[in-house]
C-alpha cells in the first residue's frame, strides 16, 4: 500500500478524508502473532507482552490501513477464505456507485501462519511440490504470502473496474460443489454486470489451485461458458496461493499484464505447470510462457477467486488501448 | 444520509429467545447472559452438531428473521467482531503443543464459517459476505448490505450479526462479555420502519455504549426515540427515524 501512497494522498486531499474508504479481505488477519502469543501463554502463563487482540480481528488489517492513511469514510474487513480479497474490490465498487464516498482503497493481505498451513495441511490440500494446477498430475496446493492494494475512483480512462459476480456454492464447507455450478454463476454474472459476451474477453485469471477438486470443477464450470478456446492461466505455481489475499494479488497481476498491452499486442500471464492435461476434464488452452494475444480494440480480462465454503467471486477489467 | 427500511428482525441471546421477549427488554433492559445456545430444531441432527455456539446463534436469527422463502433467495451478510476466536484459540494452543489440527476444526474456524453454513443449510446460491469492523461491526454490516443490495441489482437482503464472550486466554482484551445475534431484513424500499443514519461527528459520540451496537440498535428501533448516535473511539453514526 505504501508504493500507492502518494496516489491516495493526492486523492484524499481533493475529496478529503471522510470520502475515503478502506475495504479489504483476509483470511489469516495476525494469526502469526497470535500464535507466538498463545505459545508464550502456554510456555509462561501470560501472552506475550506486545500482543494486542486487534491483531488477531479480522477487522483490525482494515483499521491499521485507515490509520495509517487517515481515510475517515467506511472501513472494513470482509473474510470470506480464499475469496476475501476479490469480494472487497466486489464491495468496494458498490460503495462508490452508493456514492458512500469518492474513493476507495480496497484489496488484501495473507501471511504464512503455522494455523494456515497445519490447516491445509489437515484438509491434505498442500502438495509436497511446486503446484501443478490441471494437470493429470496435480497434488494440491502450495501456500504463499501476500498483498495487494488498489485505489478505487469513479474516474473514467485508465484499467476499470467493469464487473463483478458472486455466488454461493451450497455445498460444502471444504469442498466446492463437483459441477463448478457457484463459479459458472459468479462468473456469468460478472460478464452481465460489466455487459461483455464471453466471445469479447481476452484473458480469464483461473482460481486454479492445483487441488484434485478445484481444478477439476473450474475447468468444468470455464469450459461450459467459454469453451475451450479462452487464453487462460493460474498464476498460483509462480507465487503460491495467497489465500484471502489471492483476489487482489492476482487481479494485480491482471493490471500490470494490461499496462503492459503493445502495439496491438497484449502479453498474457503464463502457466506454469508440466504440460500433462488430464484427460478426465475438459480441455482448456493455457497460455505458454512468452505467448502475447493479438488484440486491438478494448481488452478485457477476468479474474477467479473460489474460497472455501463454497463462495466465489469473479472480477473484471477492461483497458482501453493503449494504456 | 442512507436509508434502509427493516422489514423484518429477529434476535437471540440466552433468556431472550422470542420477539415479545426482546420487546419486553427493549422498554427495560436487564442484564444479558453469556451461557446458552439456541437448539436449531429445524435443521437435521448431524447438521446441528457441526454447529458452534456462535453459528447456532447466527443461524437461529438468520431463519428467525427470514420468511420461509426467504432464507433460500436473499444475498447476505454475516458480521462479527471477533468471529470463532474461541476456536481459533484452541487450535493455536494445539499448534504451541505440537498436535495436529484437524480437518473440520480448520474449516469451522473461518471467519466465514457461519455464512458458510446458513448457505448450506438454507440451500442459498446468493451472494454472500462475512465481514468484521472491530467496535463498528454493526454499521458496517449495515453498509455491507447496502451494498450487497446495490450489487445484486435491488430486493432486500439479510444482515446478521453475532458475538460471544471472548475465550479465557484473551478475557483481558475488550469485549462484549455476552452472547447474542440479531438478523434484520432489509431493503431500500417496502413495508417497515425506515431508518436514515449519517456519520456523526466525534463530539456527539456517546462513552461505550452499555450493549453491542446491534442491540443499542434494537432498542432504539422499538422505543420512541427520535434517534440515537452509536459510535466507539470517536467514530459512529447517527440513526434517525424517517
Amino acid at each position: 500500500m505504501q508504493q500507492i501512497e502518494p496516489e491516495i494522498r493526492a486523492v484524499m486531499d481533493v475529496v478529503g478524508p471522510e470520502r475515503v474508504a478502506v475495504v479489504m479481505g483476509t483470511s489469516t488477519s495476525g494469526a502469526a502473532e497470535a500464535e507466538y502469543a498463545i505459545a508464550h501463554d502456554l510456555r509462561t502463563g501470560a501472552l506475550a507482552p506486545e500482543f494486542d487482540c486487534v491483531q488477531l480481528e479480522h477487522g483490525g488489517l482494515t483499521q491499521f490501513l485507515a490509520a495509517c492513511t487517515g481515510a475517515r469514510g467506511p472501513a472494513y474487513t470482509l473474510s470470506t477464505a480464499c475469496s476475501s480479497a476479490a469480494k472487497a474490490l466486489a464491495s468496494a465498487r458498490a460503495l462508490l456507485a452508493l456514492d458512500l464516498c469518492d474513493a476507495v482503497v480496497a484489496g488484501g493481505a495473507d501471511s504464512l501462519c503455522g494455523l494456515t498451513a497445519n490447516g491445509f495441511h489437515a484438509l491434505q490440500a498442500i502438495a509436497d511440490e511446486p503446484s501443478n494446477p490441471f494437470s493429470v498430475n496435480r497434488k494440491g496446493l502450495t501456500l504463499g504470502e501476500g498483498a495487494a492494494a488498489f485505489l478505487l475512483t469513479r474516474d473514467a480512462g485508465g484499467i476499470q473496474l467493469v464487473g463483478a459476480g458472486e455466488a454461493s456454492d451450497a455445498f460444502h464447507m471444504s469442498a466446492p460443489e463437483p459441477e463448478g455450478t457457484g463459479a459458472e454463476t459468479a462468473m456469468r454474472a460478472a460478464l452481465e454486470d460489466a455487459g461483455v459476451a464471453p466471445g469479447e474477453l481476452s484473458y480469464l485469471n483461473l482460481h486454479g489451485t492445483g487441488t484434485p477438486l478445484n481444478d477439476a470443477m473450474e475447468s468444468r464450470a470455464v469450459h461450459k461458458i467459454f469453451g475451450g478456446d479462452i487464453a487462460c492461466s493460474s498464476t498460483k505455481p509462480l507465487v503460491g496461493h495467497t489465500l484471502g489475499a489471492s483476489g487482489a494479488v492476482e487481479l494485480g497481476f491482471c493490471w500490470v499484464m494490461l499496462t503492459r498491452w503493445r502495439d496491438g499486442l497484449l502479453p498474457l500471464l503464463p502457466h506454469r505447470w508440466d504440460g500433462l492435461a488430464d484427460p478426465a476434464l475438459p480441455s482448456l488452452r493455457f497460455v505458454r510462457v512468452g505467448e502475447q494475444l493479438k488484440v486491438a480494440t478494448r481488452a478485457f480480462v477476468m479474474s477467479n477467486s473460489f474460497g472455501f465454503g463454497g463462495n466465489n467471486c469473479a472480477l473484471l477489467l477492461a483497458a482501453e488501448p493503449p494504456c | 444520509m442512507l436509508s434502509v427500511v427493516v422489514r423484518r428482525w429477529a434476535a437471540w441471546t440466552p433468556g431472550l429467545e422470542r420477539l415479545d421477549d426482546w420487546e419486553r427488554w427493549c422498554r427495560v433492559p436487564t442484564a444479558l447472559g453469556a451461557e446458552g445456545a439456541p437448539a436449531l430444531p429445524f435443521l437435521p441432527p448431524l447438521f446441528r452438531r457441526r454447529c458452534s455456539r456462535l453459528s447456532r446463534l447466527m443461524l437461529h436469527a438468520a431463519y428467525a428473521a427470514c420468511e420461509p422463502d426467504d432464507v433460500s433467495a436473499l444475498p447476505a451478510v454475516f458480521a462479527s467482531r471477533f468471529g470463532e476466536l474461541g476456536l481459533t484459540v484452541s487450535l493455536l494452543e494445539s499448534l504451541a503443543r505440537k498436535e495436529p489440527l484437524t480437518a473440520s476444526g480448520f474449516t469451522h474456524s473461518v471467519h466465514n464459517t457461519q455464512i458458510g453454513l446458513f448457505s448450506i443449510a438454507a440451500k442459498n446460491r446468493r451472494m454472500a459476505s462475512a465481514l468484521a469492523a472491530g467496535a463498528e461491526t454493526f454499521p458496517y454490516a449495515v453498509i455491507e448490505a447496502l451494498a450487497s443490495i446495490e450489487r445484486a441489482g435491488g430486493g432486500p437482503a439479510l444482515v446478521v450479526i453475532g458475538d460471544e464472550p471472548l475465550p479465557a486466554a484473551l478475557e483481558a482484551f475488550e469485549g462484549d462479555g455476552i452472547a447474542y445475534a440479531l438478523a434484520l431484513v432489509i431493503a431500500r424500499a417496502g413495508d417497515g420502519p425506515r431508518v436514515r443514519f449519517a456519520p456523526a461527528a466525534a463530539a456527539e459520540i456517546p462513552a461505550e455504549p452499555r450493549w453491542p451496537q446491534a442491540l443499542e440498535f434494537l432498542r432504539w428501533l422499538l422505543s420512541d426515540e427520535p434517534s440515537i448516535t452509536l459510535g466507539a473511539s470517536g467514530r459512529g453514526f447517527t440513526w434517525t427515524r424517517a
